[in-house]
């Protein structure tokens, strides 16, 4: 898996972390990802958008990754919207209820300008 | 019928998922069905990495595939004979979402334990109307 990270700005004028995967998010990606989110929390980021467009697949612990990612921008008053979710992945979220807990967006840009 | 076997390294799991795959799609097994198998199979090879060799990667996973009627089955295996995979305990040390999405994408799903070692069986019903290239 590869992973970008950039940092842009929200409709509010705030910093948000950006992360674009492109890959699968499975048990060995996961880890990479974890390590990134880490580094970005300690920096004092708390807002984050996470594009899973180039991502055909994700098992158990790429949720339990994004639900860490999730509890930590949450803890630090932020949060993560997730964008490009594919119809395959989707059920996963689905299964597992997570399809409640955490906010889809269809493009980059409506995540920025969601309240 | 069709046989894979891996090291037991957390890293090749995306080649058990591509070899299954690519067998899946030689059997004539449609996307969704496709996607559901290799979900399901993903994380019971992932528990026998993680909770049978706790990584070490000089243990082994076998997995096969077979499609009768209408019918794929699954059997993933460790070769640690001795060890009883707890598999409530393993799936849900982390978050119980393992062992949940394998249930919710197969039709049957079981465990048994015998001189070998775990041996995990899946099956999943796939409508004659619907296999496809």
């Amino acid at each position: 898996m590869t992973i970008q990270a950039q940092t842009i700005k929200d409709k509010n004028g705030n910093d948000v972390v950006l992360f674009k995967l492109f890959g699968d998010l499975d048990a060995f990606s996961s880890r990479d990802f974890k390590s990134l989110v880490i580094d970005f929390a300690e920096k004092g980021h708390s807002r984050y958008i996470v594009d899973l467009s180039g991502t055909p697949f994700i098992d158990s612990s790429g949720l339990v990754a994004l639900i860490s990612l999730l509890k930590r921008a949450r803890m630090m008053g932020g949060y993560l919207r997730l964008v490009g979710v594919q119809e395959p992945i989707m059920e996963i979220f689905s299964i597992t209820g997570l399809d409640r807990v955490f906010e889809f967006y269809d493009s980059v840009e409506k995540a920025l300008n969601a309240d | 019928m069709a046989v894979y076997i891996i090291q037991s390294k957390l890293e090749n799991l995306k080649a058990v998922r591509d070899w299954l795959g690519k067998t899946l799609l030689d059997f004539g097994v449609n996307p969704r069905t496709r996607h559901a198998i290799i979900t399901a199979t993903n994380e019971i090879v992932t528990n026998i990495i993680v909770h049978t060799y706790r990584e070490d990667p000089g243990g082994k996973v076998g997995v096969e595939v077979d499609y009768q009627g209408n019918t794929v089955e699954i059997r993933i295996c460790d070769f640690r004979p001795g060890f009883r995979i707890n598999l409530k305990s393993s799936t849900d040390s982390e978050s119980g979402f393992g062992l949940r999405i394998v249930k919710s994408l197969m039709d049957e799903f079981f465990h048994f334990h015998d001189e070998k070692g775990n041996n995990f069986v899946l099956r999943k019903h796939v409508p004659t109307r619907v296999r496809s290239r």
